[in-house]
């Protein structure tokens, strides 16, 4: 009899793809704005609280605050695209699994008369032209991934754009330095669903360079280790239930292909295997 | 749209309210009866306080209330409770200065005169608390103005959680980082139609009260 018990519940347990959860806190998202802006978030977070009862607190910030956030013991899991970071924060111990689970890509927007004719070069390029002939450009500014991206490629086409006139440093989220960006007529480094999201049809903005391979967008879902974070209170089984669910349910693919769809013609987000 | 956010501001305004004008008419109360020793180094606290920018106060509650912080063990941080802690804060020295500027010259007055006629300490604080109402309405709404407009702090320490820890001022600002005006907006007419009304029935309870 108690052998039969524990076989139900272990096929239980297989079809649900849950763990039995005793959920008394909610676990902990800590998302980056790209992310929750877009709009899966909350479509993604509805379908794993159907299957698994468990509910899950967003918290949209910068990959930058993300990962400190962590590190202080506020969140129970991530999700952020900025990969040296994540290597290091794993390397430092803090992180304890990191998959990287869907991408998108990266593009170069601006005013749609293109004052510096970008049109069509390749990232490195554009940054080029930007820097050269002055055109204004808006930053982040705020250590976020999309942040770390764009310092990366000044860095690469030896630039350092700190201090001159026509860097404008926002210091806000990927949103509102769009909005900023076409306030001023600036050029802007964006991830492609925040611009679909924000900016597609509703703000003078245009896509100059993208489909560019340097600039694959790759985002990451990160467990903590709690020999290092030991402040992490939700359980051990739901925060397995998520990272499954994420990566690895039917459900959870379908709807990262699918997304933006429907509104855009394509899918903001690709899997990444 | 929007109800259950405006709904919590309102829920989260009015907790921090009724502990910011429990401590500031106390503390307003306090300082204008008795003469003690560091009367004057606290009174530049509660002044320091009153200047100070709410974004600071959501940095320190966030570094207390962290789950590696002093206070982190109770799980606050990004709950309402942390949000109504730093409004109160804010709401504080606010209702105790105007609490206390009112009573300065007064204040004395009327306890010697009540004591005299044999009133009892509960009856003595309703003869103040009725002498300055006008003060004090004008305090609460004023506090009011100030918290429930408050957006730094609030996200910070509140997180702007969906269904949990938004509020109409952090919404606004989420909702207009997505190019979402419309319900920006829509919010923020809400907002300044709940500040009218509140300060509308300030001034109409003040002048029955007259």
């Amino acid at each position: 009899m108690k052998k039969f018990i524990i076989f139900i519940v272990i096929v239980l347990i297989l079809v649900s793809g849950c763990s039995k959860s005793s959920q008394k806190v909610p676990l902990r998202l800590v998302t980056t704005t790209s992310v929750n802006d877009s709009g899966i978030m909350p479509v993604l977070l509805d379908e794993f609280k159907k299957e698994c009862s468990i509910d899950v607190d967003v918290l949209a910030v910068g990959s930058g605050q993300a990962l400190e956030l962590a590190r202080r013991g506020d969140a129970d899991i991530l999700i952020v695209h900025s990969p040296l970071d994540e290597e290091k924060f794993i390397e430092d111990g803090y992180g304890e699994k990191r998959i990287p689970f869907m991408k998108n890509y990266f593009v170069v927007a601006g005013p749609p008369d293109d004052l510096c004719k970008i049109q069509g070069k390749t990232a490195d390029e554009a940054f080029k032209v930007i820097a050269e002939k002055g055109c204004l450009f808006v930053s982040r500014a705020d250590a976020s991934g999309t942040n770390k991206k764009e310092l990366a490629i000044w860095k690469e086409v030896n630039i350092s754009p700190d201090g001159k006139e026509w860097y404008i440093k926002s210091g806000s989220g990927m949103g509102a330095s769009l909005i900023l960006a076409s306030e001023k007529g600036a050029y802007i480094l964006t991830d492609k669903a925040t611009f679909m999201t924000v900016a597609y049809n509703k703000l003078p903005l245009k896509i100059f360079v993208e489909n560019d391979n340097s600039l694959l967008n790759i985002y990451s879902i990160i467990t903590l280790n709690p020999d290092k974070v030991p402040h992490v209170v939700a359980l051990k089984g739901e925060i397995n239930d998520f990272v499954n669910f994420i990566t690895s349910s039917n459900t959870a693919r379908s709807i990262i292909e699918d997304f933006g769809k429907d509104k855009f013609g394509f899918p903001l987000f690709e899997l990444l295997n | 749209m929007g109800i259950d956010v405006i709904l919590r501001s309102l829920w989260i305004a009015f907790w921090a309210l009724l502990f910011g004008s429990i401590f500031g008419i106390s503390i307003g109360i306090w300082f204008s009866l008795k003469n003690f020793r560091f009367k004057r180094p606290l009174f530049l606290l509660l002044y320091l306080f009153l200047s100070l920018p709410p974004i600071t106060i959501g940095l320190f509650l966030y570094l207390m209330f962290s789950r590696s912080g002093v206070f982190g063990f109770l799980g606050w941080l990004f709950t309402p409770k942390v949000m109504i802690i730093a409004q109160a804060l804010m709401a504080t020295p606010l209702i105790s200065i105007i609490t206390f500027n009112s009573l300065e010259h007064r204040g004395k007055k009327i306890y010697e005169a009540a004591l005299l006629l044999g009133a009892k300490p509960y009856e003595i604080i309703k003869k103040i608390l009725k002498e300055i109402r006008f003060s004090l309405g004008l305090a609460v709404a004023t506090a009011f103005g100030r918290v429930i407009s408050e957006v730094g702090a609030s996200t910070l320490i509140g997180g702007d959680i969906v269904r949990k820890t938004r509020v109409m001022s952090t919404s606004i600002l989420t909702e207009t980082r997505m190019g979402n005006f419309d319900y920006a907006l829509k919010q923020a007419l809400a907002l300044i139609l709940i500040s009218l009304l509140m300060n509308f029935f300030i001034l109409i309870w003040q002048g029955k009260t007259e």
